[in-house]
């Protein structure tokens, strides 16, 4: 398979035969597909040990507070100002066209289905993403991961499986409290220009909305939770070369999950899209 | 351990926090669409929805009283819509009320307003169907826009038209504006009128303090009086004229007999031809004497010497004279033939017979 796999993406370097296998650097394809096998090992690891006795329920528990609520200050300022911020610059152009009132409609649709999730897993990758990568890296360097293994802890299960279920869950509790305070951000807005009634504006804010905007918008969160925890214990799990490694496997881990925060958002709308559409 | 178990009741209150946000939003987001709480279904059928799509509101008066459930194609014409409406409002809706696509403003989404039907109508029961109002199109709307606006340019091509009619002074209106003449005349025939008027305010003055003819019949009792009475009169006259005619139309009287009798008639148009006869030969006897007055007065003919010729008027006497004496003999004579016994034999034979 190894052979076969040459023959197709080092095919030239083969051919001068100028290089050994033995010095078998990867092409940009190779690694990215290297990556995604490893990373798809990891997750089918992932499911075998989550599904198997014993839970580590206070692992799980101490995790979910770390990344959970001492996340919260961070979001809670994050979407306050998101809500702040959006709203005023919504505002002048409603304005223009004599429809102020739309602007708590407006922000909310814009918050709920795209905005708070996106922004709130970015923000959750850039800290937490990073934090596990950097935590399992440096485990991995100083050889702990090793030692639990030679000790009998499941590593996998003890720190994988307790961190990914944390951020799958916590995630989500973090969206739901970030599209809270980024609604009152923009009661807030609103109110700088004139006076509306918190009632009002929690009206005209849920009118526009509807089942087919907050339930996948819920469920996709989830999955950007489940993403920020697998890659970043992955990265962190499998960094080499020593404190250098730690850094990069935090960095990447940061990186390679905005970047499939992403692509699940694109995934997320097309399929809601669809169903929409056939549900209609 | 105990700071342990105080995160895990901070993490609890975390998530439940959060979970409770979620199902309020849920809830609050339900609630507006109807989802929780007792609903009733009512139909619809639509030739065209508009646009109208499943979770478009539906409003009674003006409130948010359910959504529009399904919307299924029944034939190539019709479309169904199906509204889940909250139960609460089922008591204000009858059986005639009336359902029409709306929309929130010009942007806004579609919705179905329902109309309040007649109280005396029962209450709408579970899946039963209301009449409804086909929508206005947006197209047709347009369309009609379209037509006016080159209806408009027609009209305002032809008042380009008039209006350089007008300035090169053709027309009645060019003539107004431009013909000098005309407007003399114009102001001519202002000043007449006024003068007009001022005649026709001094008549009616003189109406008004009673003068004249028509002032007292404004004002004056007893002329309104006599008028009354010369209308009782022409009334009387016009009954009796009734019912002369009446009587003709009968057939009595003369008149009568004129227009209905038709052997009257006949022995009329007899008259009438036997008259013509004779005035005709009257005219002829007329013309004659004409000429003869003419023969007589130029002194021809016999007359002529009888009345004017005297020594003629003398021979005639003589004439005259003479024939008495020849008839006196002639007289005689027969006396002695009449005694003449031959004769007499002759007249005896006769008186035998």
């Amino acid at each position: 398979m190894k052979k076969y796999l040459n023959n197709i993406f080092n095919r030239k370097k083969h051919k001068e035969g100028k290089k050994s296998t033995y010095d078998f650097k990867p092409s940009w394809l190779q690694n990215f597909l290297l990556e995604l096998g490893g990373l798809s090992r990891f997750t089918g690891n992932f499911f075998r040990e989550l599904f198997s006795y014993p839970f580590e329920i206070k692992e799980f528990l101490k995790q979910s507070y770390r990344m959970g609520l001492s996340t919260l200050p961070l979001i809670g300022i994050t979407a306050f100002i998101m809500g702040l911020v959006l709203t005023l610059q919504s505002r002048p152009v409603l304005v223009d066209f004599g429809a102020e009132s739309w602007l708590p409609g407006m922000v909310s649709v814009s918050i709920v289905r795209e905005i708070g999730p996106v922004i709130t897993a970015l923000i959750c990758a850039g800290k937490i993403g990073s934090g596990i990568g950097a935590e399992l890296g440096s485990m991995r360097v100083t050889e702990q991961i090793d030692a639990m293994e030679v000790s009998g802890t499941n590593p996998i299960k003890y720190l994988v499986v307790t961190r990914v279920l944390a951020t799958t869950f916590m995630i989500p509790m973090l969206i739901f409290y970030s599209d809270a305070i980024s609604f009152y951000g923009s009661y807030v807005a609103v109110n700088m220009h004139g006076f509306i009634s918190p009632q009002l504006f929690i009206t005209q804010a849920f009118d526009p909305l509807h089942y087919f905007d907050i339930v996948p918008a819920t469920i996709k969160t989830f999955f950007f939770g489940f993403a920020i925890g697998i890659i970043g214990c992955y990265k962190g799990y499998y960094s080499t070369n020593g404190t250098e490694g730690v850094g990069r496997a935090a960095n990447s881990a940061v990186v390679i999950s905005s970047l499939v925060i992403f692509i699940i958002d694109l995934i997320a709308v097309q399929l809601s899209e669809i169903i929409h559409i056939f549900s209609i | 351990m105990k700071n342990t178990k105080y995160n895990n009741i901070k993490l609890g209150l975390f998530v439940g926090l959060g979970a409770l946000i979620f199902i309020l939003a849920i809830y609050y987001i339900g609630s507006q669409s109807n989802i929780f709480g007792r609903n009733f279904t009512v139909s619809g059928v639509f030739n065209d929805i508009s646009g109208l799509k499943v979770g478009n509101d539906v409003r009674f008066s003006g409130i948010n009283i359910g959504t529009v459930s399904k919307v299924e194609i029944i034939n190539d014409s019709l479309v169904r819509v199906d509204l889940s409406v909250q139960n609460d409002v089922k008591k204000f809706i009858r059986k005639d009320s009336k359902m029409e696509i709306g929309s929130e403003g010009l942007m806004g989404n579609k919705i179905v307003n329902i109309y309040s039907g007649s109280s005396n109508k029962k209450v709408i029961e579970n899946g039963d169907y209301l009449e409804t109002i086909e929508v206005i199109n947006i197209d047709n709307i347009i369309k009609q826009i379209n037509t006016s606006s080159q209806n408009t340019i027609r009209i305002t091509k032809n008042l380009a038209e008039i209006t350089d009619k007008i300035n090169r002074g053709e027309g009645i209106f060019g003539k107004i504006f431009a013909d000098e003449v005309f407007s003399k005349n114009i102001s001519s025939i202002a000043t007449n009128t006024a003068n007009l008027t001022e005649n026709f305010t001094s008549i009616t003055d003189k109406i008004n303090h009673e003068k004249g003819t028509i002032g007292k019949l404004l004002s004056d009792t007893s002329l309104a009086k006599e008028v009354e009475l010369a209308g009782i009169n022409l009334r009387t006259s016009t009954d009796n004229l009734v019912a002369i005619t009446n009587q003709v139309k009968k057939g009595q009287g003369l008149f009568g007999e004129i227009f209905t009798d038709t052997t009257f008639t006949s022995s009329l148009s007899k008259s009438s031809k036997n008259l013509a006869y004779t005035t005709d030969k009257t005219k002829t006897i007329s013309d004659n004497l004409e000429k003869l007055t003419l023969q007589v007065n130029e002194g021809q003919g016999l007359i002529t010497k009888l009345l004017y010729d005297t020594a003629f008027a003398d021979s005639v006497e003589v004439t005259v004279n003479s024939i008495n004496k020849s008839a006196a003999e002639i007289e005689e004579a027969a006396a002695v033939i009449k005694r003449n016994w031959l004769l007499r034999l002759f007249s005896k034979k006769e008186k035998k017979k």
